[in-house]
């Protein structure tokens, strides 16, 4: 089946280069939406080290999107894969009087893998080891290969602003969605058995404010507007200057969640001498995960960057730096305190 | 022709009532969905290679007391899988499948002007509840008068008994199901899925033709 493009596209850029990996967005995502029975495993927003295994572990590796246009088959991960949900001695060390003597740890079976469970361990040699932090939500995809999937249209995007949802009275919890979204993006809730993904905080778009992710971000990462709105940042950075490119685009999904890449600082050469030539983030990786449009991407900002050092003024400069933090969300700024939300 | 023989009192909802024993077995001949009829080219890509809809037959007998009918599933599967709490594993399933207004195209589960009434019950559904749906095309189906079928189960030695029981009289259509009546006759499928092999959705095994039914009078 076919999706109909929808009037307007909500988007989102997130500037690789400001995260500092402190998992606010993730908790801001998670208190407000992933907080009942059945959830209590879910991020629907993580922020994983690159390189790394991620969430779910190797998901790059698990299939689905499409290759020239044709769905690709891909397979489903398990609870261990994303990382189950912890429970603790909390009882034990704090209520149980043995404070001295037993230490806070996980109750039941050693868990081999968590949601962050690589953090900070990235690649390469000293002193050219390397990483950085990638966080991600659903992509809110133009071509969605879940909604694609599903024999039951129970995933629809919408007209207004392509967010793509998941309608929990028309699912049968039969997951094909997530076998075939191929960022793995989608988590299945046994208590309700219904599959279940980021919303796009779209309760919260309708009334003009921007996503919780975005707005509680302390590193002012995420940027967030209409794809086509020339006044918005979103259409700057994606369209006019091109240095915000969607995660995977050989995956053919045409996300709708883009990055501004991370510009690696220069690598040692052997004699322990900085070597501006090369770049301590190989070229071949960033290309393994942005695809080949990261080189112009990267180029562009370093152009940009050196205008500025050089006492010029950069147009691109000033919106990546976000001097008015509000500014990242417009026409989404609204204060989410001046609204009396119906609960 | 399956008969819905008449019997009086017991608990034919209960797989292991004497009553079943009244009941003619009829053996049903199952043969996996065309993957061309899968809804959507993700699925008939993924499972264009994979086996499914493997059960090989049913045996069905029906009973009826007068003002509910009962229709029983035997068949074949080697592993019980009634909630497997797993995001990568599957429940076990069945159907029962009327044309709602005489006849409809079973292959593509109703049409738009001939919806069919499908009951189903899924191992990992609330004790004794079934689902009552109504569809008009592959996709389509919706619940409705969803407390009208019960089920009952017993999973033994690599073989489910699955009995659904609704009340002969719900009003057609719009009381959410198929009319059935004591001296009538009726076009009936069947379909059942196994969990273990990651069938759900079309992917099953299915009667592939309507039979008939007629309920004793």
């Amino acid at each position: 089946m076919s999706v109909t493009k929808p009037k307007r596209q909500v988007a989102m850029v997130m500037d690789l280069n400001k995260c500092i990996g402190c998992q606010t967005c993730t908790i801001a995502c998670k208190r407000l939406w992933t907080r009942e029975e059945g959830m209590e495993y879910m991020w629907w927003n993580t922020v994983n080290t690159q390189p790394g295994g991620g969430t779910p572990r190797d998901w790059e590796k698990m299939g689905g999107g499409f290759k020239e246009g044709e769905a690709q088959s891909g397979r489903l991960p398990t609870r261990e894969d994303f990382g189950d949900a912890w429970e603790f001695n909390y009882q034990e060390v704090f209520y149980g009087g043995k404070g001295d003597s037993v230490h806070l740890k996980v109750v039941g079976e050693e868990p081999k893998w968590g949601p962050n469970w690589d953090e900070d361990q990235g690649a390469g040699e000293y002193p050219n080891s390397y990483y950085f932090y990638l966080p991600r939500i659903c992509n809110h995809c133009t071509h969605p290969a879940c909604l694609e999937a599903c024999p039951r249209k129970a995933i629809y995007k919408r007209k207004d602003d392509g967010i793509v949802l998941i309608d929990d009275q028309r699912c049968r919890g039969y997951r094909f969605c997530m076998e075939a979204c191929p960022y793995k993006k989608i988590y299945f809730n046994e208590a309700k058995k219904v599959a279940q993904k980021c919303i796009f905080c779209f309760p919260r778009i309708e009334q003009g404010v921007t996503t919780a992710c975005s707005r509680q971000c302390p590193g002012r990462v995420r940027f967030v507007g209409y794809l086509d709105d020339p006044a918005g940042p979103i259409h700057k950075l994606v369209k006019q200057w091109k240095v915000a490119i969607p995660l995977h685009p050989e995956f053919g999904t045409e996300p709708n969640v883009f990055y501004v890449p991370p510009i690696a600082p220069p690598a040692f050469d052997a004699n322990g001498n900085i070597d501006e030539t090369k770049p301590r983030i190989p070229m071949e990786y960033l290309r393994s995960l942005f695809g080949p449009a990261v080189d112009e991407a990267l180029a562009t900002l370093k152009g940009e960057m050196a205008k500025t050092r050089a006492g010029g003024k950069s147009d691109l400069m000033d919106v990546l730096i976000a001097y008015k933090w509000t500014d990242m969300f417009k026409p989404f700024d609204r204060d989410p305190a001046t609204i009396v939300w119906k609960t | 022709m399956l008969i819905a023989k008449k019997t009086g009192g017991g608990d034919p909802l209960n797989p292991e009532a004497p009553e079943w024993a009244q009941a003619a077995p009829q053996r049903v001949t199952f043969a996996p969905t065309p993957i061309g009829l899968q809804p959507t080219p993700y699925i008939q890509k993924q499972w264009a290679v994979k086996p499914y809809g493997r059960a090989g037959h049913a045996e069905v007998r029906a009973l009826t007391d007068g003002r509910s009918i009962f229709i029983r599933l035997d068949w074949p599967d080697a592993t019980e899988d009634r909630d497997p709490k797993r995001i990568d594993a599957f429940a076990d399933g069945a159907a029962v499948v009327f044309p709602v207004n005489g006849d409809a195209p079973l292959t593509t589960m109703g049409a738009p002007d001939a919806p069919v009434n499908a009951w189903h019950w899924r191992a990992d559904l609330p004790e004794g509840t079934g689902r009552n749906v109504l569809a008009q095309g592959i996709g389509t189906s919706q619940e409705s008068n969803a407390s009208a079928v019960k089920t009952a189960s017993l999973w033994k030695a690599g073989r489910w008994a699955v009995v659904f029981s609704r009340p002969l009289h719900v009003g057609g259509a719009e009381g959410g199901g198929a009319e059935l009546a004591p001296g009538a006759e009726t076009k009936v499928a069947f379909a059942v899925w196994n969990g273990s092999n990651g069938e759900r959705a079309g992917i099953k095994a299915w009667s592939q033709s309507w039979l008939s039914l007629r309920v004793e009078g």
